[in-house]
């Protein structure tokens, strides 16, 4: 009807099958849920590793388990990946350029698969996974001033894979991956610690460089439902004072203080009560 | 839809017994639609697959409390849409589901002009909705239904559950205020 108006375009390749099943699962399911810890346990100095077993009853849905796994580490910066620095030097190299972006600095480097790396450059969060798609790198980016933080803490990313073993089409080695939640994001230096909470557990994030990562494993079965609320990041300080919690952060907006811009913010316009954006490095 | 296709309200009344099935149907039959309405309110193609998935709940749970005047789901569904993206801008919830959205996709071979179609769609929309913000909401909603989405006069009213002049009223007044922006409200002939 007009021709400044973007045409009309299908769904991205798969997603209206996805959604469909997606769809179907979520109005065949069954809203009673138990859930019941069963198992958790046990750390280390630098490692935690919880596992909890969930059950799920439902005559649609007839998952039972599900682990839970994090594995959260001290929230003091580290230059130490676990890797030699060329094979640091070629993951920035890699994810960089399949971002479309200059150099950017590795800040976190996951190497439980799927293994993932977190960069950033002054205008962009690369967030990259490792050993995979043609040239062995996937990245989403971000863009924005990343100079600055809105409050305590971003959240760059939050996603859920579903596992491997419950889409509608799987791929060829898709059989026996794990479901996934992950969120990422940064902190600023009074940021002592992060947890991510979802499916009634909550779990500690790695929290290094400025930057954190937080994920959480389910069985390849696994399917996540948009009837499922909406994972919560939480920042504390040192002492355990809540910082601020992702399901009330929105409220407040943030400007960059030197050029009135928002910061972290999509939508909204700047307003009185905004509060000057946070310095990030 | 062939001629033996049931049409929307069997379907409808279908879903409205428990049928997932039924359901699926209306939502291949509507699911382009309301995602590109979604997309033309949010300037957000990634937005719009979140906004039409939870349209599609949200109907599924209102199935049994609405009963199809006419004989398409899709005028109540763009409503539906309209609310939820509404109601979804104010949320963080919103934020995270849309990033959940990257890792989920599998990899299409050769995308790169497809992304880079979209990425300029959603620029473009963008400033295009720039142009009508400032519209009330009532105008903006109407326009959005009725022009860009072409729902005709009637069925619009129907949905929102006022009358047709009040329809036509809120798109007139709309068009008025958008004269320096005619390719945003031109719409060939009246429905």
């Amino acid at each position: 009807m007009t021709s400044m108006l973007p045409p009309t375009r299908d769904l991205p390749p798969g997603r209206h099958t996805q959604i469909r099943a997606e769809l179907e699962r979520a109005v065949g399911r069954r809203r009673s849920r138990l859930t019941v810890p069963i198992l958790a346990a046990a750390a280390a100095v630098f490692t935690v590793a919880v596992s909890v077993v969930l059950l799920r009853p439902g005559p649609l849905d007839p998952t039972p388990l599900v682990q839970i796994t994090t594995s959260p580490s001290p929230t003091s910066a580290s230059g130490d990946f676990g890797v030699p620095p060329e094979t640091v030097a070629e993951i920035e190299k890699g994810c960089a350029e399949a971002g479309g972006a200059g150099k950017a600095t590795l800040r976190q480097l996951v190497l439980e698969e799927p293994r993932f790396a977190l960069l950033y450059a002054d205008d962009v969060a690369l967030r990259c996974e490792i050993g995979v798609g043609a040239g062995g790198y996937v990245v989403g980016s971000s863009k924005g001033d990343m100079r600055w933080l809105p409050g305590h803490f971003s959240v760059e990313e939050g996603r859920d894979v579903p596992g491997g073993d419950a889409v509608p089409a799987p791929k060829p080695g898709d059989a026996g991956r794990r479901a996934l939640r992950q969120v990422v994001g940064r902190v600023d230096e009074k940021v002592a610690r992060v947890t991510l909470s979802a499916d009634d557990q909550v779990v500690d994030a790695k929290v290094v460089n400025g930057t954190y990562v937080a994920r959480i494993y389910y069985p390849p079965t696994w399917r996540f439902s948009v009837n499922d609320p909406a994972p919560v990041v939480r920042a504390y300080d040192a002492a355990g004072n809540l910082l601020g919690s992702s399901d009330t952060s929105w409220r407040t907006c943030y400007q960059n203080p030197q050029t009135g811009e928002l910061v972290g913010s999509v939508r909204q316009k700047p307003t009185d009560q905004c509060q000057p954006a946070v310095p990030w490095k | 839809m062939t001629t033996e296709d049931p049409d929307d309200r069997a379907l409808w009344s279908q879903a409205a017994g428990g049928s997932a099935h039924a359901f699926g149907v209306l939502f291949d039959r509507h699911a382009k639609a309301v995602y590109n309405h979604c997309f033309r309110l949010t300037a957000s193609w990634a937005e719009a697959e979140d906004h039409l998935q939870a349209t599609f709940l949200l109907a599924w749970r209102k199935r049994a409390d609405v009963r199809l005047e006419r004989d398409s789901a899709l005028p109540w569904l763009l409503t539906v849409a309209t609310n939820v993206v509404r109601n979804g801008q104010r949320s963080l919830t919103r934020r995270l589901r849309n990033l959940r959205r990257v890792g989920e996709e599998p990899p299409v071979p050769d995308h790169a002009d497809q992304v880079a179609e979209r990425l300029d769609d959603q620029r473009r929309m963008a400033e295009l909705l720039k142009a009508v913000e400032k519209l009330p909401r009532n105008e903006r909603e109407a326009l959005a239904l009725c022009v860009w989405s072409e729902v005709s006069y009637a069925d619009a009213a129907a949905v929102l559950g006022i009358t047709e002049g009040s329809v036509r009223a809120r798109v007139s007044k709309a068009k008025s205020k958008l004269q320096q922006h005619r390719e945003l409200v031109h719409t060939g002939e009246d429905r």
